[in-house]
């Protein structure tokens, strides 16, 4: 029962830092409906910019993550004016804009593995995180940071979307494109707020991967493809549903060795996954699609 | 600079499939070529990882080479002849590997290839026999490269040798009764945790939990709450040179307060860098006598001089020193006194002959009539505190 839980608990604290990505993800994604998998190029970077700064540079770890943020907020928007707004403009299908995205992601990280080298490098150096037993399991205190983050900022993104002039005018893009236009909203300054929002959103969770475990050039592949995992179970047509679906995500990828040899760990959960979606293909919070284009 | 490197080495298999395809390659023996009269030079092939995550490891070996074979050739070579070390990149993965080999054999016409990384060796030894072409290993130990190929010589020391020893030491020594093992999920991890645990059961201890991880994880928090719960007193963890660190360290936080054990991979700069005090006490195999041993010494100053930087895998490395500054030298000494030529055949029929070798980096030399090596195992500490891998034990 102990080792339960304490699977569980890990997989809370796994699918939190897959959360702050799937709701960047998910965000963009619901808005704009755009599959941005250059999201991963932009997680990717906001890692290793941060490692940079504190390690090569020697800056407050708090400085490097507003300055990386500023970065990654402008680098997202970047990618939505300089690449994806001509392809719209152009008339370009779905399908192009989707490989557009996948050639910057690819671009980015070799460019990393370049620059940086293929080798895993961490931010929290040698530092051996603390813990203490909470009934049956062990809790870390990067654990609780993790967990305290990313709850913060889920709060933060949902009182922005509720309360705010540009969050209403994203809900109101998300639930009906046509509608909202109708009555003012500007597509394309909604769509750069939302890629920065969602570039601005990447470093808290690359910064807790960089803690946790460790940054890889490559990363961002699997990072963006679990992201885009969450947003289907989530919902897709819900803006936060990714949240959830991460947490679903991370649950599922630890309880899956409960009873048996972590080597099948990926193997079981993406089994669990592809069940749930045959089964609710519509996700815990999405809308009915009658078609959707990629 | 790299993008030329790699244009290069696309030509070269290009030119080595054209030259496979009209049956030059396949007509004239790459051995034979050289075999028949004292070449201009002698020709080494060496393939390591230079891209890749292992590419770290993989450069240092190839620095190494290139520094042993300049030292030779600054000696005058063997008997006046130079010696040419053509390097070519595996990426640690089979295929790549033989590719890499096969544009040595077809295009360099080398008869010796000087590799390493277990799954780059099974799958390129059939290869070197059908080529016959002398297959060395510097630095791969999965068990099941004995007898892998008829014309391959493993120079480095397989996992049955050092971690049988470790095992038994476990129980008998350090009176470890639950053992657990955290292995990385290749030939070498799976190899290397059969081998602990059989000779760990067979000296009277338990293994309570065998958790792997895939090569390039980063993450090993559900194998960590699997190792808590199942309360081992001591841990092996045979996995690779990045890896290891970050179990080490995932372990610790997870209030994991087992011995660890591993192999020569835990003696790398990332041990420290990385695990930190996390790592402090962990007792590890290393097939290389300590570092403030003379001939250990004299390795890690040159490479330091030579580089401007300090070694990784410092043990890896002291064999590919040896191999290359003294075992190949001699042997192809040996052969040419003899008779033999420069062929894979007579240089591994010198080496099995010779047997016996004063490498100094890594410790005296024995062959075995099986192609493989007999050397003294060592059992290291990694002290945190003093920033040290300091010597435990001689493991008999």
């Amino acid at each position: 029962m102990g080792l339960l839980l304490q699977l569980l608990f890990n997989g809370v604290v796994v699918g939190a830092v897959y959360g702050l990505l799937a709701v960047g993800f998910g965000l963009i994604f619901t808005t704009t409906r755009i599959f941005h998998f250059a999201h991963g190029a932009v997680y990717t970077l906001a890692g290793y910019i941060v490692y940079s700064l504190t390690t090569t540079l020697g800056w407050p770890l708090a400085v490097a993550i507003v300055l990386a943020m500023g970065i990654c907020g402008v680098l997202s928007g970047g990618i939505e004016v300089a690449i994806y707004r001509p392809l719209r403009a152009r008339g370009a299908s779905p399908l192009v804009v989707l490989i557009a995205s996948l050639s910057i992601l690819m671009l980015a990280q070799n460019l990393l593995a370049i620059f940086y080298g293929n080798e895993i490098r961490s931010l929290a150096g040698a530092v051996v995180f603390s813990g203490f037993e909470a009934g049956p399991i062990w809790v870390t205190s990067i654990q609780l940071v993790t967990i305290a983050t990313c709850g913060a900022l889920f709060g933060l993104l949902k009182l922005f979307l509720r309360y705010s002039r540009y969050g209403k005018i994203i809900r109101a893009l998300a639930n009906n494109y046509e509608a909202a236009r109708i009555i003012g909203a500007d597509p394309d300054r909604t769509f750069l707020v939302t890629f920065v929002i969602g570039g601005i959103l990447v470093v808290p969770a690359a910064v807790l991967v960089g803690m946790l475990t460790g940054l890889k050039p490559f990363g961002g592949t699997s990072a963006v493809l679990v992201a885009a995992i969450a947003v289907i179970v989530g919902g897709m047509g819900s803006i936060m549903g990714a949240a959830p679906g991460a947490l679903i995500v991370g649950i599922s990828e630890n309880l899956a060795v409960w009873r048996i040899a972590t080597e099948w760990q990926t193997a079981v959960a993406f089994s669990v996954l592809l069940l749930f979606i045959i089964f609710k293909p519509t996700g815990f919070f999405g809308q009915r699609v009658r078609k959707m284009e990629v | 600079m790299r993008s030329v490197r790699a244009a290069r080495r696309k030509w070269g298999y290009v030119a080595a499939a054209v030259l496979l395809a009209l049956g030059v390659a396949g007509g004239a023996a790459p051995a034979a070529a050289q075999s028949a009269a004292t070449p201009e030079e002698y020709k080494i092939g060496f393939t390591t990882p230079l891209t890749g995550t292992n590419a770290p490891f993989g450069r240092a070996f190839a620095e190494t080479a290139r520094m042993a074979t300049d030292d030779v050739n600054a000696r005058g070579g063997v008997d006046g002849v130079k010696i040419r070390l053509i390097v070519e990149d595996t990426a640690a993965d089979p295929k790549q590997g033989i590719a890499a080999f096969q544009k040595l054999v077809s295009v360099d016409r080398v008869p010796i290839v000087s590799s390493a990384w277990s799954t780059v060796i099974m799958a390129t030894a059939p290869v070197a026999d059908r080529e016959k072409v002398l297959l060395i290993n510097h630095g791969a130990n999965a068990p099941s490269i004995r007898g892998a190929g008829k014309l391959l010589i493993s120079f480095f020391p397989l996992a049955d040798l050092d971690i049988k020893h470790l095992a038994r030491y476990a129980v008998t020594k350090l009176g470890k009764k639950r053992g657990a093992i955290m292995f990385v999920n290749n030939d070498t991890g799976r190899l290397n945790a059969k081998v602990f645990q059989e000779n760990f059961e067979a000296a009277g201890g338990k293994i309570v939990a065998v958790e792997s991880h895939e090569a390039d994880a980063i993450e090993f928090g559900a194998q960590a709450a699997k190792m808590r719960a199942a309360q081992p007193d001591i841990i092996h963890i045979p996995s690779l040179v990045q890896e290891a660190p970050r179990i080490v360290k995932q372990f610790r936080e997870m209030g994991i307060k087992a011995q660890f054990t591993s192999y020569s991979v835990a003696e790398s700069k990332e041990m420290l860098s990385v695990a930190g005090e996390a790592s402090d006490g962990l007792l590890y195999t290393s097939l290389a006598p300590p570092a403030d041993q003379p001939g250990p010494k004299a390795f890690i100053d040159r490479y330091k001089a030579t580089y401007q930087k300090d070694p990784v895998a410092t043990a890896y490395l002291m064999y590919v020193w040896d191999l290359h500054n003294t075992i190949l030298p001699e042997a192809i000494r040996y052969a040419k006194k003899q008779g033999w030529g420069y062929s894979g055949e007579a240089i591994r029929r010198a080496i099995l002959t010779q047997k016996t070798y004063d490498t100094k980096a890594s410790g005296k030399t024995v062959f075995e009539d099986d192609g493989t090596v007999n050397k003294v195992v060592y059992l290291k500490r990694v002290n945190v505190k003093e920033k040290k891998f300091e010597y435990a034990a001689t493991l008999e």
